[in-house]
C-alpha cells in the first residue's frame, strides 16, 4: 500500500467515525431539544399527523454525512491521527450522558 | 395475522442475531491488535442491527395507532420507555455504523472499538426496554 493509499484509508476511517459520532449526537440533541420545548404531554405523539422520529433520524444522518465528507476531503494526515486518537474517549464521553438524559427525559 | 404479528418476531430474531454478532466482534476486537480482519463480522452485526431498526420503522405507525393508545391508558410509563428505546436504538445504530467504518484502517482500531462498544451498550439497553415493553402488558 502506498503512502497516499494509506492516507486515503485513514481519511475514510475518520470520515466514518465522525459520521457515526455526529449523527448520534445530532439525533440526541434534536430529541432533547424537542422534549425541552414541547408541552410535556406524552399523548402528543399519538395526536400528531407525522412522525418526527423519521425526520430527526434523517436529519442526523445528513449532518453526519456532511461532517464525514468535509473530514474526508479536508483533513491532513496529522489531523486524521489526532482525531482517531481522541475518538475512543470522546465517543462515550459525549454519547453516554446524552443517552442517559434521554432515558430520564424521553 | 396483523403486520405487527408478522414483523414482530422477525424484528426480535434479527435483533438477537445482530446483538450476538456485535458481541462476538467486540470480543474479537478487544483480543486482537488489528481490527481490520474483524470488520466483516462487525459489518454483519451492524447489518443485522439495521434490519430490526428498519422493521421498527415499518411497524411504528401501526403501533402508534393500534397499541399505543391502550398502553398509554394502562401503562403510561411503558409508553415513555418505548420512546426511549427508539431513541437509544437510533443512536446505537449510528455508533455501530461509525465503528464499523472506522475499522477500515488499522489506525482506526481504538475509535472503532469505542464506537462499537458505545453502540452495543445502547442497543443492549434498547433491547432490554423492548423486552420489558412487550412482556409487562401481557402479565
Amino acid at each position: 500500500m502506498s503512502a497516499s493509499d494509506g492516507l486515503v484509508t485513514r481519511r475514510r476511517a475518520v470520515a466514518w467515525a465522525l459520521l457515526g459520532l455526529t449523527a448520534a449526537v445530532s439525533y440526541a440533541v434534536q430529541t432533547l431539544y424537542a422534549g425541552w420545548t414541547s408541552t410535556g404531554d406524552i399523548a402528543l405523539p399519538i395526536a400528531t399527523a407525522h412522525i418526527p422520529f423519521y425526520w430527526r433520524f434523517a436529519l442526523a444522518l445528513f449532518q453526519g454525512l456532511l461532517v464525514g465528507s468535509i473530514a474526508f476531503l479536508g483533513l491532513s494526515e496529522r489531523d486524521c491521527q489526532r482525531i482517531l486518537d481522541r475518538i475512543p474517549v470522546l465517543a462515550p464521553a459525549l454519547i453516554l450522558p446524552l443517552a442517559g438524559l434521554m432515558l430520564v427525559f424521553p | 395475522m396483523t403486520p405487527l404479528g408478522i414483523l414482530g418476531p422477525v424484528h426480535l430474531v434479527a435483533a438477537v442475531v445482530g446483538l450476538s454478532l456485535l458481541t462476538a466482534s467486540l470480543i474479537r476486537l478487544y483480543r486482537s491488535e488489528d481490527g481490520v480482519p474483524t470488520r466483516r463480522l462487525a459489518s454483519a452485526g451492524g447489518l443485522f442491527m439495521a434490519i430490526p431498526f428498519a422493521l421498527g420503522w415499518a411497524m411504528y405507525p401501526t403501533y402508534r395507532t393500534q397499541i399505543k393508545p391502550g398502553l398509554l391508558t394502562e401503562h403510561p410509563g411503558l409508553v415513555t420507555a418505548f420512546e426511549s428505546k427508539e431513541h437509544l436504538a437510533a443512536m446505537g445504530l449510528c455508533c455501530v455504523l461509525g465503528g464499523v467504518g472506522a475499522l477500515i484502517a488499522p489506525e482506526g482500531l481504538g475509535a472503532g472499538r469505542s464506537l462499537l462498544t458505545t453502540g452495543w451498550m445502547l442497543c443492549v439497553i434498547a433491547a432490554g426496554i423492548g423486552v420489558a415493553v412487550t412482556w409487562v402488558p401481557s402479565l
